[in-house]
């Protein structure tokens, strides 16, 4: 886990399946988002701590204990993903379907993970985007609970 | 297709479904090209590139629906006139370069013909249907420089325009259930 200044990152693992790494992470995120929602709804607005995730899964170099590669970047790419960025989407959901803050959003390869692992989260594909430093054209999705609450 | 952005949602206001021909234009390399440059430079070298498209768009009847940092999306009433669009500005950036660093600017150039909606949104107006990521994934498998267009947009042109491209691939596009049939422009062609 490493301090990204104004976040965090972090990394799972699992070793005997390697993909369940990232139910793992959507479950972790998803209990952060919950326990945050409670802490917050008993403070002020000015107290409160809104987040957002992303998360993304593939291979990366373990480099002094820190992650690396282009994996890496791929995520901090989809965290800098916001309403603002729909317009630069090819079929972007309404944008105000997607939340301000307090939501989780996937690449593909973590959606295809999702729906083939766990049927306890959905996947809402938000459009096609560019993420800088990436060639073509990325399918970005929103992870929901299933049911949607 | 995706049906969250279909007529009458939230009072937006919707278009009919129009058949019309999608372009993208991509600009090759921007990643590694532009972390040589200062954005500064970059941003001079996209704006010439803008303005010298919207140029031709006008030409060719063309509209630009959305700009997309390192090119964009345009569609066209008429196919032939689409292919005539991007012919020329494939011409335009080979014979007037747009130089960036100590190379001329290059960009990729996908054409297909579908149907779309035009729909008003609170960040203005958009073009949705599935077409156009079609469009957007066949522009990533031109050449820098080059032009190359899906089956339906091949269908739709005359014999005279046909004869101007090279022989169709069979080719598998991302997001698109099997294969489909592209040709590429030969832009030694007269």
């Amino acid at each position: 886990m490493k301090s990204t200044g104004d976040g965090y990152l972090l990394s799972f693992r699992n070793d005997s399946s390697a993909e369940s790494a990232a139910v793992e992470a959507v479950e972790c995120a998803f209990d952060v988002l919950r326990l945050l929602e409670a802490r917050n709804r008993h403070l002020p607005e000015e107290r409160a701590i809104n987040l957002r995730f992303a998360v993304h899964f593939g291979e990366v170099d373990v480099v002094h204990n820190d992650r690396e590669g282009p994996h890496v970047s791929f995520a901090f790419r989809l965290d800098a993903i916001t309403r603002a960025s729909l317009s630069m989407a090819l079929n972007p959901m309404p944008p105000e379907e997607l939340p301000l803050r307090n939501y989780m959003l996937c690449s593909e390869e973590v959606a295809g993970i999702l729906s083939r692992r766990s049927n306890r989260w959905t996947t809402k594909c938000i459009g096609l985007l560019k993420l800088k430093g990436f060639p073509g054209w990325r399918e970005v999705f929103q992870v929901l609970p299933n049911p949607p609450q | 297709m995706p049906t969250n952005q279909l007529a009458g949602r939230d009072g937006n206001a919707a278009g009919a479904v129009q058949h019309v021909a999608i372009l993208f234009a991509d600009v090759v390399g921007s990643t590694s090209l532009f972390a040589t440059v200062g954005d500064l430079a970059v941003s001079q070298v996209i704006k010439s590139f803008f303005e010298r498209a919207k140029e031709l768009l006008e030409i060719h009847h063309g509209q630009s629906v959305k700009y997309v940092g390192d090119g964009f999306m345009a569609v066209f009433p008429d196919v032939a006139e689409a292919l005539e669009f991007a012919t020329q500005l494939q011409r335009s950036l080979s014979d007037n370069p747009i130089v960036i660093g100590d190379k001329p600017l290059q960009v990729r150039i996908g054409l297909h013909a579908g149907d779309i909606r035009l729909v008003q949104t609170s960040y203005g107006e958009d073009a949705f249907g599935a077409d156009i990521n079609v469009a957007a994934r066949l522009t990533g498998i031109a050449q820098p420089g080059g032009v190359v267009l899906s089956e339906a947009v091949r269908f739709a042109l005359r014999d005279e325009q046909r004869r101007k491209l090279g022989p169709t691939e069979r080719i598998v596009l991302k997001g698109v259930d099997g294969p489909m049939e592209v040709s590429r422009v030969d832009l030694s062609a007269a």
